[in-house]
């Protein structure tokens, strides 16, 4: 099915953002910061970093698990490192950035999962820009509740964790340690250590998904209290990974949203490019009824200013 | 900027972890005028196409890189010389 990409999937580059790319990835290298930008090959990247937006993958770059959408390199990985908060903060303070995304590997070689790491990141964040809102977009821990515990207690304003796919396809698709109640029961459990938190799910559509199993998926993500849900298109990111099934076109996932919304989600990102940690300052304020800004950087980003004064150009697809 | 003050580089976006882009057509030929941000090519990753603009208003001087070719990201395809 992969073959020819419909033109839906065609991504604008902006040449003005080519030199804030590099600075940004240069910044991230020299930092030791992994991204799940760069790891799993998103589209999205160029324009993203174009715009001084960037999704901080913590706990190093190597997942103890091998799902089947997935490019993120799985395997034994090292001891976090305890010196990553302190990176991460310094890095995010640099980059001039209000709203940080963090997202991990899996760590199911330690004990809590990582949950304390993943707690201390968003600890040295939140001390170092006080201002600075945190959305953390977590692993499922194995369900171990002191470890979302701990990750709450840090104090992050959006937590996530990714359902990716429906029920039948959730063994096929992810690895044998995920499940699709495993997930749901995570979401939920956020919501009781904290219900002013906001939760946020996201599903891969193309993977071969029926439009019952997805309108069933969204009822189980509303059911566990999940505010936020993001709809994408699954791409394949090498050939290692599964084929795509299907390419949905944009009016597909209009209509989903649609449905989304009449199902009572009060955030909802939909369309072929849309991915968890993509427009999630958006969707945040979505969710809370604040006015959205003119541009998608913070005005103190330093990233963005140094860009052209264009606004920032929104590709086709890229919301639904 | 080009290796020589009066021409523009065209340059393959950074795209993460990716190492290896086809260059699936050129959309101005060489002697064109472009405008800059007019598309001048497309780019295809195993995730999606990617279309680059052009840097500056002018003339397409140079295409480098063939229809079908492969290339990479941080690498310059073209130029254009402004005017």
């Amino acid at each position: 099915m992969d073959g020819v990409k419909p033109d839906w999937l065609r991504v604008a580059v902006p040449a003005a953002a080519g030199p804030t790319v590099r600075r940004m990835g240069e910044l991230l290298r020299a930092r030791g910061l992994p991204t799940v930008c760069r790891s799993a090959h998103c589209p999205n990247l160029p324009i993203c970093w174009g715009q001084g937006t960037v999704t901080f993958m913590i706990g190093g770059d190597v997942c103890t698990r091998a799902c089947r959408f997935c490019a993120v390199p799985h395997g034994r990985p090292e001891a976090p490192d305890p010196e990553e908060p302190g990176r991460l903060a310094r890095a995010v303070n640099e980059l001039g950035l209000r709203y940080v995304v963090l997202t991990s590997v899996d760590r199911d070689d330690l004990p809590d999962g990582g949950g304390a790491h993943y707690a201390a990141a968003i600890r040295a964040v939140r001390e170092a820009v006080p201002d600075a809102l945190v959305e953390a977009l977590l692993p499922d821990f194995g369900g171990d509740r002191e470890a979302l515990r701990t990750v709450v207690a840090a104090g992050p304003t959006v937590v996530g964790h990714n359902l990716e796919t429906v029920r039948r396809l959730s063994p096929l698709v992810r690895d044998r340690r995920a499940g699709y109640d495993l997930s749901l029961s995570v979401l939920r459990t956020l919501k009781e250590l904290d219900p002013r938190l906001r939760t946020k799910s996201s599903l891969l559509l193309g993977l071969g998904e029926t439009e019952d199993e997805l309108g069933e998926a969204l009822a189980d993500l509303r059911a566990a209290g999940v505010d936020i849900i993001v709809l994408g298109q699954y791409l394949r990111p090498t050939p290692r990974q599964l084929p795509v099934a299907r390419y949905v076109p944009p009016e597909e996932f209009r209509r989903w949203e649609e449905r989304a919304r009449a199902m009572g989600f009060p955030g909802v990102v939909s369309g072929p490019m849309a991915r968890t940690s993509f427009r999630a300052a958006e969707a945040y304020r979505e969710v809370v009824g604040q006015p959205q800004p003119a541009t998608l950087c913070p005005p103190e980003a330093q990233a963005c200013l140094e860009l052209d004064s264009r606004a920032p150009k929104k590709p086709e697809g890229f919301l639904g | 900027m080009g290796r020589k003050e009066d021409v523009v580089d065209i340059v393959v976006p950074e795209l993460g972890e990716v190492e290896e882009v086809k260059l699936v057509r050129w959309l101005k030929a060489v002697g064109e005028e472009v405008e800059a941000g007019e598309a001048v090519a497309e780019v295809e990753a195993d995730k999606a196409v990617f279309v680059i603009e052009a840097p500056s208003t002018g003339i397409l001087a140079e295409a480098h890189v063939s229809e079908g070719g492969s290339t990479r990201p941080g690498e310059i395809i073209g130029r254009v010389k402004p005017g």
